[in-house]
């Protein structure tokens, strides 16, 4: 409950201020129920910049994700990306328990969540849900907020920790580095150890930077080590999508490699819009966002984190 | 805030778990205790030969036989599931890349298992967390007996033998309750002759049909009377009926085998299942609509209805049908929804009060009051028709034939005349016979360039093609076509007061009717409970689901209204190579069942008047709300014993505290049998506890839902051991199931049908894969009666592969000698291959041909409804009407509801976290949400000062103190915490259901002497089900008499600010 990105993976109440008086425009709670209120489409000046959306692509873009990583690791030196549409994010944290399932995590943390914010636009209620997870930042503030070799760049753009140093005050520092509160020190907890039987699978072994690891309490060398995503590398190096990447029942994700020509990342992001976290700070990130919207979806901009 | 204020909302925090007194031994203690929950097993389960990574070196892998394939149970979806095992332990749950629910589209059936490995589908977060619904430390491995009064949370563990020697032979079984005898099974186990059965029952129907009396019925079949609940009401059956099954969540092949027990071997009548809860009036509407004319009557129509074609609609209306988190399929349809809608393929258009996740995505919300779905619609049908939107050319055709010529698969009765009573309102239609026409009793009329004309409904070769507004006198028969009587009801009212009713604006109806007229066919009215659960359920989904649809002729066509492509003939049927139907002497039960499903008063033997002393259900049947308060009035009688198969009518149903005070009187259900994982709020009232197999450990044929286009076959089979303590039944060794309980009793009572030769010449039935491998070969057999679309044989590779991934499962419950012998070496390899994919479906691109849906429906559709028409309200003596129409909410009697001044209309919403009643285990979840929320508008919260995280208790007129009582002064308070939103409609207020525990490892429980401490964090949050209206006749929850949904959305609370959070 005190983790600090605890308050994201909770829904937010919303600020109803610019709510109220757009109801307050309308005449008043009762102008609710004239109902079926239309978006207010092109009305924000914003939205007008945003180029009309491409196409969708088509065909089973598991199938075609799976067949290009796996074409990626055997022939080239893949660029790993990950492409976010949240205009087809519901919101529903299938990510967000398939990452905790895949890489075993304790309470209240994970490394993936998705925020989901009610944003006061207009008469009718406007819901953005935005997945975010690390964001495997080519210049990572974590990787300069500690001793070097602790935080590696890999060849493949994945920003991977050495787990049995990156610990203590040095987890702590990498902690506080990131913008984007993506680094998790582990506590060591378990969900089931205060129960009146713990439960085998919260002792399981996980391949996680580069080693066999376990969260059994005692047997474990994590408590205190620091963690994050890593793009569910276990998974990706053995030929399979990251865990949130599949499971996405929006397709919201697409991931694949920047280096193979035609593949379905560079595909979709030809000709986009993209929005990238802290643009400011040149963090370099490997997981960037659509910007545009749907005719019915606001399309995205800082609010979804910072209003 | 006054201090008072604060000290009551310190008293009453929604966290605690209910005041049951306990003290709380550690935890060192408790686990010396050797408990009997789940887990305790383990070190035994510890496999001796692993699959999955057995070891740290070297890296992570994905190998083939690290998965087996099954399907999902955290709700009623069945999505196909892939379920990675390490170590004998499942640890990650993934979409099966081959399953119609969990991939789209899903990749082809005959890629071999190797190369599926490493192709992960989608599935939902609550699939994710299936993990830990089997890994549950409150899960129940032993008999649990209980030790104190009913509810009192004292049990004692006990062999598994006693507890069946106890059920079927009684006795005094519960010394705490006096000296009492309990009934048990084999006396009511009465009558077992199939043939005394089939000729009473015959009898018993001459008796209703005033051909025989009473009298005659005790004369000719004196020697049995002994038999029979009541020999002077034949009509209630023999005492085998006064054995209860009901059941909660219960799927295909585990549906088979205890209907197998209950019907066709114990010959009782009372199977039921829950039905209602969910979408009842759905179910209903759908089955008289798609009745079809015999014999002068309607028969045929399945408990069924109809959904989008998902994947092809261009406008989709979803109508009380929260789509994104619930609603038959996250992972089937938000695919399919989200491209749509990302590519503009796809438009949406949402009516609910609340502004579901879909509504985020959606062109236009609106935000109805609530019940008042048929007031909108009928605007729609008014304008709709006004302005000659509807399919003129689809709703002249009367007939097959003349369905056929114009390439439409179905067709309507909407040009077919009714006869219109003296009272204005429709009766039955006319048949041409009335007015010299001939032909026989399912000969109707219409009238064709305004002259009559005959015909039959499923003639395929005389096209007729009728008048669609008809109002006229013929032969001296006044009579309307349906469409006319539908056009009069929409016509009672202008579009604004429709409107009005519905809270919404005339401006409203009219945009949505002409988008939704501005499709061709790929335009659908899609529904779900928030349409249903009203007591004007059953027209609310006549005038949406129905009278829209068939407006536009949309059915059978891609991109409109689905029937759904149904499953194999797992049981068998032509050409199958297993019947399994197949039964030494097999019982057809009769008699009047304690629901009256499908049972008319006036024609039973206990007509006295109107009102019945509690509704019968003439057009329905698994009308969950009414089995355990029909026992508590013993009405139409007694009964002797209940069996609760996954089920928690006391948490699921709205009002389900009512319920309580029956499941505790031990007079009223004198044997009480739970089939559980856990003990859960309603089976914390068992007598007996039998632990159940988990959804990861056990057999079930999930099968489908309307809007799954395709043929689907998916199988539940073991991934992993069960901690369940292994039992001997018939010989053979298994863990402890709801199959072991009936086979165990089948064995004590030598009931034909189980043990062996339980299938008489076609083989034994003494272990569960006797009976659903036979039903996983039926489905490698396939779609055709012949053998041409049988299933490849499994290679050598993919025998390995199963093999491998089985390694971990003990003997009781993988064994392949054992296995490969119940279908035989022709079947084996074959049925290997199905068990390797999860089962078995259509691939993709066979869904559709053409411009329609492969599996069509391709029949009649009603938009009249005769025999309802023909059909008298049991409470009212009313004629129920016959056409979607506009009806107030009402109690029992036809009465208004009455709710005090309450000013906010209660309605409960889906989270995609939760499932009811059971996923409070499921940790991972909680994370998300560890509680839910009383949802306020933001208006409304302005109104009563209320803010984010303020404490409100919920008060209603049936329920003034605001609380669940669950006996013994233990009370859970209906408290839970704000969450103000711009995202609900003023005057409505609504919680997520599935969190508010008091049972499931909430509350203590006191086992052999030893007390299990609860787990606070299931007991947060607020479940308001027992805020909802009693009916103040029935004195039980709220319900539709007509398609029998119990009544979620119709109740008014006050709501009171008791505290603020404390963060």
């Amino acid at each position: 409950m005190n983790d600090p990105n605890r308050e994201n993976i909770q829904e937010k109440a919303t600020p109803r201020r610019l709510f109220l008086q757009a109801l307050a425009a309308v005449g008043s709670g009762a102008a609710l129920a004239t109902g079926g209120m239309e978006l207010l489409d092109g009305t924000s000046a914003q939205a007008a910049e945003i180029p009309p959306p491409l196409t969708e692509p088509v065909g089973n873009l598991l199938v075609r994700m799976q067949r290009e990583l796996e074409q990626s690791l055997s022939t080239g030196r893949p660029q790993w990306l990950m492409v976010v549409d949240t205009r087809k994010c519901i919101g529903c944290d299938a990510c967000t328990i398939a990452c905790k399932a895949e890489n075993p995590t304790g309470p209240g943390v994970g490394f993936r969540r998705v925020i989901k914010r009610e944003l006061p636009v207009g008469p009718r209620p406007w819901v953005i849900f935005k997945p975010i997870n690390c964001l495997q930042c080519d210049d990572a503030p974590c990787a300069k907020a500690v001793p070097q070799g602790m935080i590696r760049k890999r060849p493949d753009g994945i920003v991977e920790f050495d787990s049995d140093r990156l610990r203590g005050a040095y987890a702590q520092a990498a902690m506080r580095a990131c913008p984007l509160n993506q680094i998790h020190v582990d506590d060591g907890k378990t969900y089931t150890y205060d129960t009146p039987q713990p439960q085998e699978y919260e002792e399981r072994l996980f391949f996680e930077n580069g080693k066999w690891q376990t969260r059994k309490p005692r047997a474990s060398q994590l408590p205190d080590s620091a963690r994050k995503c890593n793009f569910c590398s276990h998974l990706v190096e053995a030929g399979a999508l990251p865990a949130c990447v599949s499971t996405c029942i929006g397709g919201v994700m697409y991931f694949g490699d920047a280096n193979l020509r035609g593949s379905l990342v560079n595909e979709v992001t030809q000709g986009r819009r993209i929005f990238k976290h802290h643009n400011d700070m040149g963090l370099k990130p490997r997981v960037i966002y659509f910007e545009e919207s749907m005719p019915d979806t606001p399309h995205l901009d800082c609010n979804a984190c910072h209003y | 805030m006054s201090n008072e204020a604060d000290r009551d909302s310190a008293l009453l925090q929604p966290n605690e778990p209910p005041e049951i007194q306990a003290e709380i031994p550690n935890r060192r203690e408790f686990l010396a205790s050797g408990a009997l929950l789940g887990g305790t097993c383990l070190a035994a389960l510890a496999p001796t030969v692993s699959s999955g990574q057995t070891t740290t070196a070297g890296n992570f892998e994905i190998r083939a036989s690290d998965f087996i394939y099954t399907t999902c149970l955290q709700c009623n979806t069945g999505c196909e599931i892939k379920v990675r095992v390490q170590n004998g332990v499942a640890v990650k749950i993934d979409g099966n890349p081959y399953g119609p629910r969990s991939m789209d589209p899903h990749i082809n059936w005959n890629t071999p298992a190797a190369q599926a490995a490493k192709i992960n589908g989608m599935i939902c977060p609550k699939g994710q967390s299936g993990i830990q619904s089997n890994y549950d430390p409150y899960r129940v491995v032993k008999v649990l007996k209980r030790a104190g009064k009913r509810g009192e949370g004292k049990w004692i563990t006990i062999p598994f033998d006693r507890a069946i020697d106890e059920i079927v032979n009684g006795g005094v079984l519960f010394p705490q309750d006096g000296d009492s005898r309990v009934t048990g099974l084999r006396e009511l186990y009465a009558l077992r002759d199939p043939r005394v059965y089939s000729a009473m029952a015959a009898d018993v129907a001459a008796i209703q049909a005033r051909r025989m009396t009473v009298a005659e019925f005790k004369e000719k079949h004196r020697e049995n009377l002994d038999k029979l609940i009541d020999p002077d009401h034949p009509d209630f059956g023999p005492k085998n009926n006064q054995f209860v099954f009901n059941w909660g969540r219960l799927k295909g092949g585990r549906s088979d085998f205890f209907l197998r027990f209950v019907r066709d071997s114990f010959g009782s009548v009372n199977a039921h299942g829950h039905t209602t809860v969910c979408q009842g009036s759905i179910y209903f509407a759908g089955k008289s609509m798609a009745d079809q004319p015999v014999g002068g009557g309607w028969t045929g129509g399945a408990k069924a209805y109809w959904m989008a074609d998902t994947a092809h609609a261009e406008f989709i209306i979803y109508w009380g049908a929260n789509v994104l988190e619930g609603n038959y399929g996250p992972p089937l349809k938000v695919p399919k929804i989200m491209r749509g809608l990302a590519s503009k393929r796809l438009k949406v258009a949402v009516i609910d009060p609340r502004y579901s996740k879909i509504a985020a995505k959606a062109w236009r919300w609106f935000p109805i009051k609530p019940g008042e779905d048929a007031a909108f619609a009928l605007g729609m049908v008014r304008w709709i028709i006004e302005n000659e939107r509807y399919d003129h050319r689809y709703l002249e055709n009367c007939n097959r034939a003349a369905a056929v010529a114009d390439g439409e698969p179905t067709w309507s009765n909407g040009a077919w005349l009714v006869k219109i009573r003296p009272d204005g309102t429709g009766g039955a239609f006319l048949r041409a016979s009335e007015i010299g026409l001939g032909g026989d009793a399912d000969t109707f009329v219409c009238l064709s360039g305004g002259r009559p004309v005959a015909f039959k409904s499923d003639d395929a070769t005389n096209p007729v093609h009728g008048d669609l507004f008809v109002d006229t006198t013929v032969n001296g028969i006044r009579v309307k076509s349906a469409l006319q009587l539908l056009f009069e009801e929409s016509a009672k009212k202008s579009i604004a007061e429709w409107a009005a009713i519905a809270g919404l604006a005339a401006s409203d109806i009219i945009t949505l009717a002409r988008e939704f007229t501005s499709h061709g066919k790929r335009a659908v009215v899609e529904i779900h409970r928030g349409v249903s659960q009203h007591t004007n359920g059953f027209y609310n989904v006549l005038a949406t689901m129905g009278a829209l649809n068939l407006l536009i002729g949309n059915v059978d066509w891609k991109g409109g209204l689905v029937y759904g492509g149904g499953a194999y003939g797992e049981t068998g049927g032509t050409g199958r190579p297993f019947q399994l139907g197949d039964h030494p002497a097999k019982i057809t039960p009769f008699g009047i069942d304690i629901i009256r499903g499908g049972a008319s008063y006036e024609r039973s033997t206990i007509f006295s008047g109107y009102p019945a002393k509690r509704p019968w259900y003439p057009l329905a049947s698994d009308v969950y709300q009414e089995v355990i308060p029909s026992a508590g009035d013993a009405y139409p009688y007694p009964i002797k014993v209940l069996f609760l198969y996954m089920g928690s009518p006391v948490y699921a149903l709205p009002a389900g505290h009512s319920l309580i005070p029956t499941l505790m009187d031990t007079k009223k259900i004198p044997l009480f049998v739970c089939s559980d994982i856990v003990i859960g709020e309603t089976t914390q009232y068992a007598d007996y506890i039998f632990p159940d197999l988990t959804f990861l450990e056990r057999w079930e044929f999930h099968r489908t839902h309307p809007s799954i286009v395709h043929r689907v076959s998916p199988v539940r089979q073991p991934v992993v051991a069960s901690p369940n303590e292994t039992v001997r039944v018939f010989n053979e060794e298994m863990p402890l199931s709801m199959e072991a309980v009936f086979l165990a009793i089948a064995e004590r009572l030598q009931m034909p049908g189980f043990g062996p030769r339980g299938f008489g010449a076609s083989g034994d039935l003494t272990r569960p894969e006797d009976f659903y491998l036979r039903m996983v070969a039926n489905v490698a057999h396939g779609d055709s009666s012949t053998t041409a679309d049988v299933c490849p044989d499994a290679s050598e590779e993919e025998m390995q592969i199963f093999r491998e991934a089985r390694k971990h499962l003990p003997k009781t419950v993988f064994d392949e000698e054992r296995w490969s012998a119940v279908v035989g070496p022709n079947w084996w390899k074959k049925v290997v291959y199905v068990l390797n994919r999860g089962g078995r479906w259509w691939s993709y691109e066979q869904g559709w041909t053409g411009e329609k849906v492969r599996a069509q429906f391709g029949r009649l559709v009603n938009l009249y409804q005769e025999k309802a028409a023909t059909t008298r309200n049991s409470m009212t003596g009313e004629f129920l009407p016959g056409i979607a129409t506009y009806l107030p909410q009402t109690d029992s009697l036809g009465r208004p509801l009455q709710h005090g001044d309450a000013p906010f209309t209660l309605i409960t919403n889906r989270n995609m976290l939760a499932c009811k009643t059971r996923t409070i285990s499921n940790y991972w979840l909680l994370d998300v949400l560890p509680e839910n929320f009383v949802e306020v508008s933001t208006v409304d919260a302005r109104r009563l000062g209320l803010e984010d995280g303020d404490l409100v208790s919920l008060t209603s007129a049936s329920n003034p103190a605001g609380r669940w009582d669950l006996g013994y002064g233990n009370f859970k308070p209906l408290i839970g915490r704000v969450r103000v939103t711009s995202r609900i409609r003023p005057g409505v207020v609504t919680f997520e259901l599935g969190w508010g525990h008091w049972a499931y490892g909430a509350s203590a429980q006191m086992i052999d002497g030893k007390l299990i401490p609860p787990d606070p964090r299931r007991a947060t949050g607020i479940h308001a089900n027992s805020a909802m209206t009693v009916d103040p006749y029935t004195r039980s929850p709220l319900s539709d008499v007509v398609g029998g949904s119990a009544v979620f959305y119709d109740t008014k609370v006050y709501l009171q600010k008791v505290g603020r959070a404390s963060g």
